[in-house]
């Protein structure tokens, strides 16, 4: 043990507040280190001289001005009405009752706020998940080689920020029903078509050897929209997405 | 006053201040049970017992004689107000020390003007517990609260908590595992506590030292 340790040990080793074995090791150390004699000295000296100061005398007059006084002081405190009792000294019955019946209205008022925000949220979540055909469809463009990048973008914009707001309002139903965020999500997904393969109407107009399919994801509100030409050995077009 | 508050008077007197061994706690015990159950009578017991420790404790804590008695009646108070919470089963002596360092704690808190140390000449002209019960030649009872005025500075160097801990452990000669069980820490950070105001107090005191050697 060096001689930094025991400077730091040794305010507990002079009134033996350490375990028995480190106070060993610091006293074999001060047996050869003059330096931590000396320092240990000068703690015991300090800590006598602290004892030193013998705690003021108590005559008999003071000690029962203290009793009284704490008595007396309970008394009064015995005396004085709870907080509740001098409230209620001010008000009469028939105030009383106006009182809690106006404080029983304001509760339940708070109580049906909340409940119909939280009711509110559901209704707008479900609306989300039954119609995910409200998303934008981009089959504006008749040239089928141009993507659509700009519309793709504008469409895509408003469809994160709902997106965002079904997974944080999922959130908290999760947590209302014991399901998981994950688990509310599968069933959404559930609800919608894995893959769609349909001709669109505008294209059997445009171009009728062109076929149009629909691959629905997992996320309700992504859809792939893929042209190919009907011919099974051309190869097919850039896929375009909403 | 009553048989029985003259004994523990007695018992009390004969065993120094307030001394809690475990045959005069377990003799308190009933006293507790019925302070309890409202008796003012064995309410007024306790306090006998316990008032002479518990105002030399606050004396300690604030450095003030006056402020300690108000801290004492503040004491009691809240004893009689929270002793039905008390259970057999606690210490009894540990649970009123820990109320007596949240009353000083409190008193500290809200009385600003006792922050700073109370020197030797304000504690003279409030008139100290030492003025009430002087006996002695005048001369020995200035060193004294001169002495005493010196420590309780250098007990002023120290943090609250620091302050609490050593004047418990090293003052009211509690083990640490008491003192740690009265002001709801570990035992390490009590010995941490200490051993702080270990050092501050050696360090305040060679200071004292080098200034008395140089003014003579």
């Amino acid at each position: 043990m060096n001689c930094r340790r025991v400077e730091k040990l040794m305010p507990l080793y002079v009134e033996d507040d350490l375990q028995p074995a480190l106070a060993t090791r610091i006293a074999s150390h001060l047996e050869w280190c003059g330096r931590c004699n000396w320092l240990a000295d000068e703690y015991k000296e300090s800590q006598s001289w602290l004892r030193a100061s013998t705690p003021p005398e108590l005559d008999r007059a003071l000690l029962d001005s203290v009793k009284s006084g704490a008595l007396a002081q309970i008394a009064a405190n015995s005396q004085r009405p709870s907080r509740w009792a001098a409230f209620a000294e001010h008000w009469n019955r028939r105030q009383m009752f106006a009182l809690s019946a106006a404080a029983l209205v304001i509760v339940a008022t708070f109580v049906v706020y909340l409940y119909q925000t939280r009711m509110k949220d559901v209704r707008r979540i479900e609306s989300v998940l039954k119609a995910p055909d409200e998303v934008p469809r981009i089959d504006r463009s008749p040239d089928l080689n141009i993507a659509p990048q700009t519309a793709l973008a504008a469409s895509l914009q408003p469809e994160r920020s709902v997106r965002k707001r079904i997974r944080h309002s999922l959130k908290g139903f999760a947590r209302a029903d014991g399901a998981t965020e994950k688990e509310e999500l599968d069933v959404a997904q559930s609800q919608a078509p894995v893959v769609q393969d349909a001709q669109s109407p505008a294209l059997s107009n445009d171009s009728k050897d062109m076929l149009r399919i629909e691959i629905q994801t997992r996320d309700p509100l992504i859809r792939i929209i893929w042209f190919a030409p009907r011919e099974s050995d051309s190869p097919p077009t850039k896929p375009a997405t909403d | 006053m009553p048989v029985e508050v003259a004994d523990i008077a007695l018992m009390t007197d004969s065993l120094g201040l307030g001394d809690s061994s475990p045959n005069l706690l377990s003799s308190l015990a009933p006293v507790i049970e019925r302070a309890k159950a409202g008796d003012m009578a064995a309410f007024e017991q306790i306090i006998e017992h316990h008032q002479r420790r518990v105002i030399t404790t606050a004396w300690r804590m604030l450095g003030n004689s006056e402020d300690a008695r108000d801290a004492a009646q503040e004491v009691f108070l809240r004893v009689y107000k929270y002793l039905r919470g008390f259970r057999s089963d606690q210490d009894f002596a540990a649970w009123l020390y820990r109320i007596v360092i949240n009353v000083c704690r409190d008193h500290a808190r809200t009385r600003s003007r006792h922050a700073g140390f109370a020197s030797f000449e304000s504690e003279q002209e409030r008139g100290s517990f030492d003025s009430l019960a002087s006996t002695g030649n005048a001369e020995s009872e200035m060193i004294r609260a001169q002495q005493r005025a010196m420590i309780d500075q250098a007990l002023n160097t120290l943090s609250k908590k620091e302050r609490a801990a050593i004047v418990l452990r090293d003052l009211e000669g509690m083990s640490t595992e008491k003192v740690a069980a009265v002001l709801g820490s570990s035992q390490t950070t009590v010995r941490s506590q200490i051993s702080s105001a270990r050092a501050k107090i050696k360090k305040y005191r060679e200071r004292v030292l080098k200034q008395t050697r140089r003014m003579e």
